[in-house]
């Protein structure tokens, strides 16, 4: 048998698959924090994908999206309460909140155009909408009478 | 076609189960004993308590939380906070792959009591909620007098 590739013929087994390869090579390449941070959620139509993020304590501008082709990235910080608080004597009850760099990377079922991605970080939350390019958006074709 | 979305059916088993800081998925409510005023099952935030010279200061993840929908109650020493959350998934689009799930927030604290409950401040802010409770002034130290019998 011709094997012409490792593509299961299931678009979200295949995503899912090509994500976690995607996560594992870039973890172990970068000293990052947890590889689950930031938890993604994926919905879809024919024409784009659009993605939510939980990020709470991350501020806007230190979040950074970046899209190439088909693949997302998500880079920013979560800052360390630490060095917020001004004095100098203090101790900590709990810690159990993410701190630190992160960065994630997540492949998208289909490339996407770089110039027309919207994203809004509210309460925490962010919401990115990518489109695809009309060039790949899948066409219908009308069929004429013979 | 839809799709019913796949969850990942390990992430909330273990409700016992310690805040790890490798492993960020949400936490399971914290007990039954509560009563929610929505029939809808919370998660409990991840919370970050500091102590400096002032007081505490209380730091809890709650992404969707608006400042209209954080409360906050003291009954006697107990301090709960709770935040309704919408879901906020895009409307008419089928979900692909989803790693968490959206609840609202709830989570319960036993103070001591050396702390000015009349002074406690919150602020929410990037879905962070920051409470900050001051230490009350000292309190006199009282001699007893012991009188013989």
């Amino acid at each position: 048998m011709l094997k012409r590739s490792s593509y299961s013929g299931d678009p979200l087994r295949e995503m899912q698959r090509l994500h976690s390869e995607v996560n594992r090579v870039f973890q172990s390449a970068l000293p990052s924090g947890p590889a689950n941070f930031p938890p993604m959620n994926v919905y879809a139509t024919a024409d784009g994908v659009a993605i939510t993020s939980e990020l709470p304590g991350v501020a806007e501008d230190e979040l950074e999206i970046s899209v190439h082709r088909d693949t997302l990235t998500l880079t920013g910080e979560r800052k360390d309460p630490v060095d917020s608080e001004e004095s100098s004597e203090k101790s900590f009850h709990r810690r159990e909140r993410g701190r630190g760099h992160f960065s994630r990377t997540l492949s998208l079922p289909f490339p996407v155009d770089s110039e027309s991605v919207e994203a809004n970080l509210k309460d925490g939350v962010l919401h990115l909408s990518l489109q695809r390019p009309e060039s790949d958006k899948p066409k219908r074709i009308q069929v004429k009478r013979g | 076609m839809t799709r019913r979305p796949k969850k990942n059916q390990e992430a909330y088993q273990d409700p016992k189960a310690e805040p790890d800081e490798q492993d960020e998925q949400k936490l399971p409510a914290e007990s039954d004993g509560g009563e929610p005023t929505r029939s809808r099952p919370t998660f409990r935030p991840r919370v970050d308590i500091l102590e400096t010279q002032a007081g505490l200061v209380l730091m809890a993840d709650m992404p969707g939380a608006t400042p209209e929908s954080v409360e906050i109650m003291l009954e006697q020493r107990q301090l709960t906070i709770r935040a309704d959350v919408e879901d906020h998934a895009p409307e008419g689009m089928s979900a692909l792959y989803l790693e968490y799930e959206v609840r609202d927030w709830e989570r319960s604290f036993t103070l001591s009591r050396e702390f000015d409950m009349e002074k406690i401040e919150a602020t929410m802010k990037e879905g962070v909620l920051t409470v900050t409770l001051p230490k009350a002034p000292e309190m006199e130290a009282k001699r007893i007098q012991v009188s013989a019998a």
